[in-house]
């Protein structure tokens, strides 16, 4: 099985900890890399900047991403994931507070894999990242890249 | 004669009026300088033509048409918008009058209309605004709710507020949350109710009903209950919304009959025409008719929160989707005997297969 990082696009730190709780109680021990804006997400995938020493084949197992981020929002680094042919093929996920069906539409045409909202109540978010951890990493088949 | 007929060109060529002679097949024969002025147009792209087919819209275009031809029931005044609606905001008011005798010629007269021009920009605005109230509220008063939950939750666990007072503090803070999370969701769905296009389908309202009173009997499978639907109701509009309408409608007088022994509910309807009238009644605790008219307003309730009620905003969202189908709805009740809900919809016949 596959031991890849899961990458988490979250600018709200309070969001970010509690999202890595919730991966901790749902008995998923995989490492969650945290950055918090869509910049720092593209160079920390093409391993550039910041993250200039990271092998570059080495992607994500998956990438979870917010939609209101600072500087590219989610949107963006959506579509700069798809376009690159490094990334083509990487599960993205939407995790989000909106369900406006403005944002879902948008996210399917540039390519999501799955979007999920996150549940207000931290046991039913708790039970949304189980369930995403068993779909994703263990049940998903993934596509090889290139 | 000659010198009166030179006066009255002057007064077309001067008058402040925008005004224009049509023929009755709809030819425009003359302009003077203040239409071309109000139009923007030259008179050599106006004369000679059906200028109207180009300028206004088509409900407009058409009745200026009509009018040329039968010219006795040419005198009448409308609002006009321009034709290709897009991005113009431009609107006129116009006035036909018949010029002579019957199959003559008629007066054009146009005027500005700053007040439809004013309404349309403030309606435009308003629709923008709440767009981005609505992307706000999804994104960015959720999330502060999720650290309130989250962060009362992981206190909780990990037995730092101790004692049974704590808890139950902790408990109140939660739940707090999880009311205000219904509450944003209920104020979109009301925001989204409003603008969001609606499909236009036979829908089986009869169906819809039957469905809904299963969904409730599961989430609520010790109560006894009658729910009785008549058959063959069938409604145009758009399935989603026609349900989320029932949905609030049934669920109030399923949670409104709990001081009886039985829920007992009935839903019942009549086709008048093209109207579909549905009567859904229910004899739980019913309101006081003094307070009718506020039944349909957010967030006003007729009764606590330890009777039941939600956050007053379920029939606002019910009456929202009716109005939106080009229906209405209204409600009468007899405190203790139950409440009867009336709405009315456009009717279809069965769906086709």
């Amino acid at each position: 099985m596959n031991q890849s990082d899961i990458l988490l696009i979250e600018d709200n730190p309070d969001d970010a900890e509690l999202t890595r709780i919730a991966f901790t109680e749902a008995g998923i021990d995989r490492q969650l890399v945290v950055v918090s804006d869509g910049a720092a997400a593209l160079d920390y995938l093409f391993a550039r900047g910041e993250y200039a020493d990271r092998d570059v084949k080495q992607l994500p197992a998956i990438v979870l991403l917010d939609l209101n981020l600072p500087k590219l929002d989610g949107r963006e680094v959506l579509q700069a994931i798809r376009g690159d042919a490094r990334t083509r093929a990487l599960p993205v996920v939407v995790l989000t507070t909106s369900d406006e069906p403005f944002d879902v539409e948008a996210t399917y045409a540039l390519g999501v894999n799955s979007y999920i909202r996150k549940p207000v109540e931290f046991e039913q978010f708790v039970g949304v990242v189980k369930q995403i951890g068993l779909y994703w990493l263990v049940l998903n088949q993934p596509r090889v890249a290139g | 004669m000659e010198v009166e007929a030179r006066l009255y060109r002057d007064a077309f060529a001067h008058a402040d009026a925008g005004m224009a002679v049509l023929s009755p097949q709809g030819d425009w024969l003359a302009v003077n300088p203040s239409l071309c002025r109000r139009l923007q147009r030259p008179a050599e792209t106006l004369v000679g033509t059906r200028a109207h087919e180009a300028l206004f819209d088509a409900a407009s275009a058409q009745r200026i048409a009509s009018a040329a031809v039968a010219t006795r029931e040419a005198r009448q005044a409308f609002e006009a918008t321009a034709a290709d609606d897009g991005d113009s905001d431009r609107a006129w008011k116009i006035t036909l009058a018949p010029l002579g005798e019957e199959g003559g010629a008629i007066l054009l007269q146009l005027e500005d209309n700053g007040e439809a021009r004013r309404r349309r920009r403030s309606e435009d605005a308003t629709a923008r605004l709440q767009d981005h109230l609505a992307y706000g509220i999804s994104h960015d008063l959720r999330a502060p709710l999720r650290s309130i939950a989250g962060f009362a939750t992981k206190l909780d666990e990990s037995g730092a507020v101790g004692g049974e007072e704590g808890r139950s503090d902790l408990g109140r803070i939660r739940a707090a949350a999880a009311r205000a999370e219904r509450l944003i969701d209920e104020l979109l769905e009301l925001l989204r109710a409003a603008r969001q296009p609606f499909r236009e389908e036979a829908v089986d309202i009869s169906l819809l009903c039957d469905w809904i009173a299963a969904e409730l009997q599961d989430a609520d499978p010790a109560r006894a209950a009658v729910v009785e639907v008549a058959p063959d109701l069938y409604a145009m509009g758009d399935e989603h919304w026609l349900k989320s309408l029932l949905h609030k409608v049934l669920d109030n007088a399923w949670k409104f009959s709990a001081q009886r022994e039985r829920v007992e509910i009935t839903v019942a309807g009549e086709t008048a025409g093209d109207r579909l009238r549905l009567s859904i009644r229910d004899r739980g605790r019913g309101f006081d008719m003094r307070y009718a008219d506020k039944l349909f307003l957010p967030f006003q309730r007729l009764h606590g929160a330890e009777q039941g009620s939600g956050n007053g905003l379920g029939l606002a969202i019910a009456q929202q989707i009716a109005i939106r189908h080009g229906g209405a709805m209204h409600a009468h009740s007899q405190p203790g005997e139950g409440s009867t809900f009336f709405v009315e919809l456009p009717a279809a016949a069965a769906r086709t297969p």
